[in-house]
């Protein structure tokens, strides 16, 4: 694996799989606040408290993997793949909160994670575009 | 395959999600959880004052609450005002739907306290709120515009003097 794309994989799975393990155990330290996060998003409000409690160890599962999996194992582009459409909710999740004006934190790890703007939504458009690489790597 | 392996890590760190709530003493109440804590800061609603309320009420994103008992809706309240009063027991997913779109939504009653009910629980789902200083007479009193006529939709509502 000593490859120019050979690094590049190991370079963006481990830090696309680090950036996942990081904000699920940040989320999973304080699930109360983390479901004020989410209402505070007021898209499906409703839901807050199942995905404060789902969403942190999905988050962790695919960063285990992630950072785990070497990079021919089938396991890879599934956790890929998981961490893209995660990345494809949470991209509609904050794009609608900044077109709607919502003046509030964004969560992505854990309670004072900062404001939600458009580089946010650049972020999360960007670990799903690696996320989706990953998938086809 | 990939599908399958995906749908199972999903699955499996959801169950194992659910399971470490359900034992950790501070897990979230799945069912009967409320955002009664949201946004502690904005949870008390500003007051304004008529005549900013009446520059607040030209722009159409704005949204007028009545929470007043129907029959001083009738009487008299401020143009395009809805009907709300904190009686109503349950706000309707398209009135929900409006108030999550409103740019600003402005809460009056017969006066201040009256309007605080609706207001500061509007706040606390973090919705740009601000009650109108002294109610409607304050509104009359600076010779604002009114309206008067039948309540629509009020039917179903359990508020009376």
């Amino acid at each position: 694996m000593t490859s120019r794309r050979g690094i590049l994989l190991w370079t963006v799975k481990l830090l696309l799989g680090g950036l996942l393990l990081y904000a699920g155990v940040m989320k999973l330290l304080h699930p109360a606040a983390f479901a004020e996060e989410i209402a505070n998003y007021r898209f499906l409000p409703e839901l807050a408290p199942i995905l404060a409690v789902v969403l942190p160890p999905v988050e962790i599962a695919l960063g285990a993997v992630l950072i785990a999996a070497r990079s021919r194992n089938p396991w890879l582009p599934a956790a890929a793949l998981g961490s893209t459409l995660l990345m494809a909710v949470f991209a509609v999740a904050v794009t609608q909160a900044v077109l709607r004006g919502i003046d509030t934190s964004c969560g992505c790890f854990g309670t004072d994670s900062g404001p939600v703007t458009w580089l946010t939504v650049m972020r999360v458009i960007g670990l799903g575009a690696a996320s989706g690489w990953l998938v086809r790597a | 395959m990939i599908l399958f392996r995906t749908a199972a890590l999903l699955t499996g760190a959801t169950a194992l999600g659910l399971i470490a709530n359900a034992v950790r003493p501070d897990g979230v109440a799945l069912f009967a959880w409320q955002a009664s804590t949201v946004c502690e800061t904005t949870a008390s609603a500003g007051e304004i004052t008529p005549e900013q309320a009446q520059s607040l009420c030209a722009d159409p994103g704005t949204l007028v609450l009545d929470v007043r008992p129907h029959q001083h809706f009738e009487r008299g309240h401020i143009p395009q005002a809805r009907h709300l009063p904190c009686t109503q027991e349950r706000l309707e997913e398209e009135t929900f739907e409006e108030l999550s779109n409103a740019s600003a939504i402005l809460v009056y009653g017969q006066d201040t306290e009256e309007a605080r009910a609706v207001a500061d629980s509007l706040a606390r789902r973090s919705l740009p709120v601000r009650v109108l200083a002294g109610g409607y007479p304050s509104w009359e009193a600076a010779g604002l515009a009114c309206s008067s006529g039948p309540c629509e939709g009020c039917v179903g509502t359990v508020h009376d003097e």
